[in-house]
């Protein structure tokens, strides 16, 4: 724990703090240790004894400058609210394109596309059981369907995340709609929001496809191109939120996600690219769980702790590199499939968490999570319950409104501390690609997922529904969101239609040199993903063809 | 359609090339069900003809990953091949996760390769208790090659050396201490050792220690080959292959 | 951990089929078995019908453990016709995830004994599994 010597010319403070101490124990009775997920302990009172900030200037500063705790702008969210980038992913193109629609008209700034999890495993909707398609995500396997999904939007006046990992078809299916149209691809802007394939081999996910050194090269192939072709592009977004997900506690998991960028700096820099250019770029996603507390510290002590690997890690003092930007989604992973409508209460407080952490972007899940694809409803509600929180509890009106609390300054040194442990750990492991290559990360969250779930299930983890207040009538069930079946028929036939109408000589040509750039050491094979694509091929013709290339990804590890 | 065996008609099945009835046996065995010493007693007692090639090395140097390559090298020459991977049990709950399959994934829809995982049930040694018999039964059922794997680090686990015709004992750079391996006498047993992961920067001086380390023990086990192999990417198997295929031919 | 442990250890197969990836629970539930006595065979997601089928023949398995998010259910009922054209119907087969409760019938009418939601508890699913377990072994005659 960093020490943060008391100084405090407080006459009789130490008298009352003890005077305190013996009404409390007097009265508490029976008082256990508490702990926060990370395994801090929470005591009941935090005064100047533990944080007295006469060190204001070293561990807060002003927003905007080193170290960044309270925030990485002047401004923050009074200057320029967070972005209200929901989740999309439906049944065909032509379902996504109303649900973007509808929602752009409810207030959301920023376009995030989720595709179908067909999409994910690397095939095409002809290859599997028509059931499975497009439950979870958009169907989207060609340009065609790319340019469906985005009628009537306007390509450069949006931003777009895209949600699906290497080789990032759906970036090559975007920049070709966006030559269809007529847009320079300088004018597209947006995330390759599943670029971290580190963690995607973490938390065993749903994302992946290829070997893991596979990925290293499709990935910094990927972000040479975006560099010189579509610069407005962040082609790197480093997340933390699988690895919460799958069980890791917040500290482990932002220690982690520091760790992969760490790794993914140095391998960038490695191939020759410029330290400064490369961590300009960075973005990060995190999970935001229901330890509000936890949440906001490990927001303000992330901050902290990058700002300070960018300049004596990088030797870079860009302020722009040192920024910690990230997008946060409310974590699925809290939410109950018991009581449903309890779940808006939830996302709201996860909600609150990340404001005061000071995220610059926002993903509300819908209070149907744990059974479905989000309905109309539920997706509107989760947008309002932003809305409400900037309109009406004016939460944008004052930067880092907890700085200066005792407890949440206490708890961010300790978080910080918890995290740079976690560093330490992963750097003598030999780094972050060398940690997830042996197992020795996905063992570790393996194990704090266990810890968890035995915790729910004695009790000692409290969920409102689950293990207590359980009684009472439960709402009825949502119905789960199934795509109208016709409709998927009408894509898979329509695709069928499109590889027997295509010139499929130029697609194959085009996939033939797919396979020599993989082959080769130096051709950008992200570039020839682009061509390809725009020659007609498909998502799984793609990956197929890079899969024979470079390896198909093995989950590591055993239970 | 194949319906489930019966013990009087098992020993016929398997024979016929029946995996059901191979998969039953091998529970008989490994489970000692009522019956199995009268199984076994119908089996033909003979010499075992099927080669059994023992991969054994610490967890985590990519033992599986390695026979999963072999496996379709032998598959390539067609020759079909029995696996038959023992993971330790958990002395306290004697349960265990069997998980030496998820290396081995691309022969799950291939006849001419049966995969068995077993656990060690307490048993010491590195293996199970049954193992002979298991390795008998598979013989007769009439696989080309055996593929044996199990755990092995220290001067306990050498069992499979009795067992298996090859030894081989899989290393990795940067996997620890290769001073505490070279101390245990799990590489006194090799035929072959490989050093796996050999893109690994460390895995030239890595196979340089080793050869040095034979050289000190003694003439015989000097020649005891040294190959690097990357089993991800299926490249030294050849050679690996080459080498088994030769110390085979020694044996005979 | 449960007093009664089944002898021989049972033999189970964990695993996927469908398109979903999450596998926290999957594991979770993998180490619950384990620590029960039981051998689990353990799969990555995204296991074809066949393969699942392939592996309970080749590994003699008792019982068959299948995590679901998403729709994946929807091709549990293939699972088990799969199943019983290779002759394993005996074989017990529970289903846990997240399968909404209006679609639980059809899977229970395809012959799935027994479907978990998030809320079951290690006790539950580990006694499940003992239940099922028995019930093959004595079925098939080969209780020891």
């Amino acid at each position: 724990m960093k020490p943060d010597p008391v100084q405090l010319p407080l006459p009789g403070f130490d008298r009352e703090n003890a005077d305190w101490t013996e009404r409390y124990q007097a009265q508490i009775g029976e008082d256990r240790v508490l702990r926060n997920r990370s395994g801090i302990e929470v005591r009941p009172l935090y005064t100047p004894g533990d944080w007295s900030g006469h060190r204001y200037l070293e561990d807060l500063g002003f927003p905007g400058k080193p170290p960044y705790t309270r925030g990485i702008y002047p401004t923050m969210h009074r200057g320029r609210r967070w972005s209200q980038r929901q989740l999309i992913g439906l049944g065909t193109p032509a379902d996504y394109n109303a649900r973007v629609k509808s929602l752009l008209d409810a207030g959301g700034n920023a376009i995030s596309l989720i595709p179908c999890n067909s999409v994910f495993r690397g095939v095409d909707c002809d290859e599997v059981p028509t059931a499975l398609l497009g439950t979870c995500g958009t169907v989207v396997n060609t340009v065609t369907h790319m340019d469906g999904c985005f009628d009537g939007v306007a390509l450069a006046e949006t931003s777009t995340a895209l949600n699906d990992p290497s080789p990032f078809t759906l970036l090559a299916f975007l920049l070709g709609t966006a030559r269809r149209r007529g847009v320079p691809w300088s004018q597209i802007s947006g995330t390759s929001n599943q670029s971290d394939y580190l963690s995607h081999f973490v938390a065993n996910h749903m994302f992946y496809r290829l070997s893991l050194p596979g990925s290293r090269r499709v990935l910094l192939d990927h972000i040479e191109f975006c560099q010189q072709q579509v610069p407005r592009w962040n082609p790197l977004s480093v997340v933390g939120q699988h690895m919460q997900q799958a069980g890791a506690t917040p500290a482990e998991a932002m220690g982690l996600t520091i760790c992969s960028a760490i790794q993914y700096a140095d391998d960038c820099i490695a191939r020759g690219m410029s330290a400064d250019a490369v961590l300009r770029k960075f973005t990060f996603f995190f999970d935001i769980s229901i330890s509000f507390f936890e949440e906001v510290a490990k927001f303000r002590a992330g901050r902290r702790i990058w700002a300070r690997i960018v300049r004596d890690r990088f030797g870079i003092e860009d302020p722009r590199a040192m920024r910690f930007r990230f997008h946060a989604q409310t974590s699925g992973a809290d939410l109950t499939r018991q009581q449903p409508l309890n779940n808006i209460a939830r996302v709201t407080v996860q909600a609150l968490a990340g404001i005061f952490g000071g995220l610059q972007s926002m993903h509300t899940d819908g209070y149907d999570e744990a059974i479905t694809c989000p309905t109309e409803e539920s997706a509107r509600i989760a947008i309002a319950t932003q809305n409400i929180l900037r309109e009406e509890a004016n939460l944008c009106d004052v930067i880092d409104p907890l700085g200066g609390s005792y407890y949440i300054e206490t708890l961010t040194d300790q978080m910080e501390a918890e995290i740079e442990e976690m560093i330490a750990r992963i750097d003598s492991a030999g780094g972050m690609y060398e940690a997830v290559e042996t197992g020795f990360v996905q063992s570790m969250i393996g194990e704090s997922a266990l810890a968890f779930q035995e915790e729910v299930e004695s009790g000692q983890r409290k969920v409102v529904g689950v293990n207590c207040f359980a009684e009472g009538t439960d709402d009825s069930e949502p119905a789960p969101y199934r795509p109208d079946p016709e409709a998927i028929e009408q894509v898979v036939a329509g695709f069928v239609e499109y590889k027997k109408r295509r010139n499929s000589r130029a697609s194959q040509r085009a996939l033939d040199a797919l396979a020599r750039s993989a082959a080769s050491k130096d051709e950008n094979v992200f570039a020839a993903v682009v061509e390809a694509a725009e020659a007609g091929a498909t998502h799984g013709e793609i990956v197929v063809c890079l899969r024979n290339e470079l390896g198909f990804g093995n989950p590591l590890i055993t239970p | 359609m194949p319906t489930q065996p019966k013990s009087s008609e098992l020993l016929t099945r398997l024979l016929a090339g029946e995996m059901t009835a191979l998969a039953r046996a091998i529970t008989m065995i490994d489970n000692e069900l009522p019956g199995h010493a009268a199984f076994l007693g119908t089996v033909p007692d003979k010499p075992r003809t099927t080669p059994v090639v023992g991969f054994t090395g610490a967890p985590g140097v990519g033992k599986s990953t390695l026979i999963n390559a072999y496996t379709a090298l032998c598959r390539s020459q067609d020759r079909s091949v029995a696996v038959v991977s023992v993971d330790p049990s958990s002395p306290i709950s004697g349960g265990a996760i069997l998980g030496d399959r998820l290396r081995m994934a691309e022969h799950v829809q291939d006849d001419g390769v049966y995969i068995r995982s077993l656990a060690s049930r307490g048993h010491l040694g590195g293996l199970c208790r049954n193992i002979g018999q298991v390795l008998r039964v598979i013989d007769t059922a009439g696989w080309d090659v055996i593929v044996l794997e199990t755990v092995g680090t220290g001067q306990s686990e050498v069992e499979v050396a009795s067992i298996a015709d090859v030894k081989i004992v899989v290393n990795a750079p940067g996997m620890g201490d290769s001073v505490q391996a070279m101390k245990s006498g799990i590489l006194e047993i090799a035929d072959i050792l490989v050093v796996n992961k050999a893109d690994m920067p460390q895995a030239g001086q890595a196979s340089k220690e080793l050869r040095a380390m034979l050289r000190l023990r003694s003439k015989s086990m000097a020649t005891v080959p040294v190959i690097e192999t990357v089993a991800t990417g299926h490249t030294g198997i050849d050679e690996l292959s080459a080498a088994i295929d030769g110390c085979r031919r020694c044996m005979e | 951990m449960s007093a009664e442990v089944a002898a021989p250890p049972a033999r189970v197969l964990v695993t996927k089929i469908g398109l979903d990836g999450h596998d926290r629970g999957s594991r979770i539930v993998a180490s619950y078995l384990r620590d029960a006595g039981m051998e689990v065979i353990y799969t990555p997601p995204w296991q074809s019908i066949d393969a699942v089928v392939n592996i309970a023949l080749q590994e003699d398995i008792e019982l068959i453990g299948v995590s679901t998010l998403a729709t994946d259910h929807l091709i549990v009922p293939q699972l088990m016709k799969t199943l019983g054209d290779a002759d394993l119907g005996d074989v017990g087969v529970i289903v846990g995830g997240i399968v909404p409760e209006t679609e639980h019938e059809p899977l229970l009418a395809a012959g799935v004994d027994r479907i978990f939601g998030p809320g079951a508890t290690r006790e539950e699913i580990v006694a499940c599994a003992l239940e099922l377990v028995t019930r093959i072994r004595t079925a098939r005659g080969t209780d020891s």
